[in-house]
């Protein structure tokens, strides 16, 4: 039942010895078992948190868009970016600790993400702030940003 | 019989120039009020950004809750209007050498911001007039400068990804794919890498 929802949202699943399914990309546990003993009854409960109904919309195809938050304004159909997912924390460093989280997520995934904030010649620009960053993210993590169609996409593997 | 009785005293605490409770739409609209005078009208304003126009430019104030950042930028008019065809105060104070000014400021306390978004109006006022005039020739040359940064930024990030995938190959003495990797950014190379490249070739093995 769990296996067939998660393939319905998109998700990877992998079922381990103990019988748990995991996600292999994240190593996250999909299920929690309680077992209601003094009933008699299992109840099987998934857990929904809306990062993960995000990401399998993005394992669906939609591209997740980084840049600066003026350019994020008017994306294309199937388009989204990470600020609906961003609320002000309070501190930039709770900020910044939220927004590498929430990339990192979008990695996992392993799809191309669009940069928005390029030049007509498609050369990454306005390098400051939390964009700076999130590029410096991607860098380090092995992706490599290709100007001619404005993605960063990840590492192939050996 | 003396009787102490207690009033309830209710202080009125002002803070310097009363900027503690504004917000940052009232402070930037304050200090770029000067743009109202030279032909510019406040076309949009919200919790984190303003924009003037006039019939020779655009210049936009914005400030990143999130992450602190303050910045403006100016631009052409465009019918297009994509925010990439304006260019920051920071592109500008890089192409007319102005020193310590790499980066925009980052201030995430509203409370703290007056003194920044006033030094950003003043900034403006004093390196950006040709764009605040709509002088082309000064936008040619920012586009220029940008765009040429901006080069010299994907071909350090591409270096930077091509030592990193040498160094595991030539420790496996994969020369063949030194040599291609290599061969990619062969104009970037240091000497040492220069040498490494022929060294390379000398040994490698089909």
């Amino acid at each position: 039942m769990i296996g067939e929802l998660a393939s319905a949202l998109g998700w990877p699943t992998e079922r381990q010895a103990d019988g748990t399914l995991i996600n292999p990309a994240t190593g996250d546990d999909m299920t929690v078992l309680d077992r209601q003993r003094s009933l008699g009854l299992t109840v099987l409960s998934v857990v929904l948190p809306e990062s993960r109904l995000v990401e399998g919309a993005a394992a669906r195809g939609t591209t997740t868009v980084i840049g600066k938050v003026a350019d994020l304004k008017n994306l294309a159909a199937g388009e989204k970016s990470l600020l609906s997912r961003l609320p002000n924390l309070g501190s930039p460093k709770a900020n910044w600790a939220q927004n590498s989280g929430v990339l990192r997520q979008e990695m996992r995934l392993g799809q191309p993400i669009r940069d928005a904030t390029v030049d007509s010649a498609g050369q990454l620009i306005n390098n400051t702030g939390f964009l700076r960053a999130e590029r410096n993210l991607l860098q380090c993590y092995g992706w490599c940003y290709n100007p001619s169609s404005t993605m960063w996409t990840p590492p192939v593997g050996p | 019989m003396l009787r102490l009785v207690l009033q309830p005293v209710i202080y009125h605490v002002d803070s310097a120039g009363g900027a503690m409770s504004e917000r940052f739409p009232d402070m930037a609209k304050r200090a770029f009020s000067f743009l109202e005078g030279a032909g510019f009208r406040l076309t949009q304003i919200d919790a984190s950004q303003l924009r003037y126009e006039s019939v020779q430019a655009v210049v936009d104030i914005v400030w990143d809750a999130r992450s602190g950042e303050l910045e403006a930028f100016v631009g052409q008019p465009s019918s297009t209007r994509r925010p990439q065809d304006t260019y920051s105060l920071t592109d500008v104070f890089g192409m007319e050498g102005v020193p310590d000014r790499k980066m925009p400021p980052q201030v995430a306390d509203e409370n703290r911001l007056q003194p920044f978004v006033d030094q950003l109006a003043g900034d403006l006022r004093a390196h950006a007039q040709p764009a605040l005039v709509g002088d082309r020739m000064f936008f040619r040359r920012l586009e220029t400068f940008r765009h040429a940064n901006a080069e010299a930024f994907t071909r350090r990030m591409k270096l930077q990804q091509v030592r990193s995938a040498v160094e595991q190959a030539w420790r496996n003495r994969e020369f063949k794919k030194v040599i291609g990797l290599y061969t990619s950014v062969e104009g970037d190379l240091s000497e040492a890498e220069k040498g490494k490249l022929e060294y390379a070739r000398r040994h490698q093995v089909d």
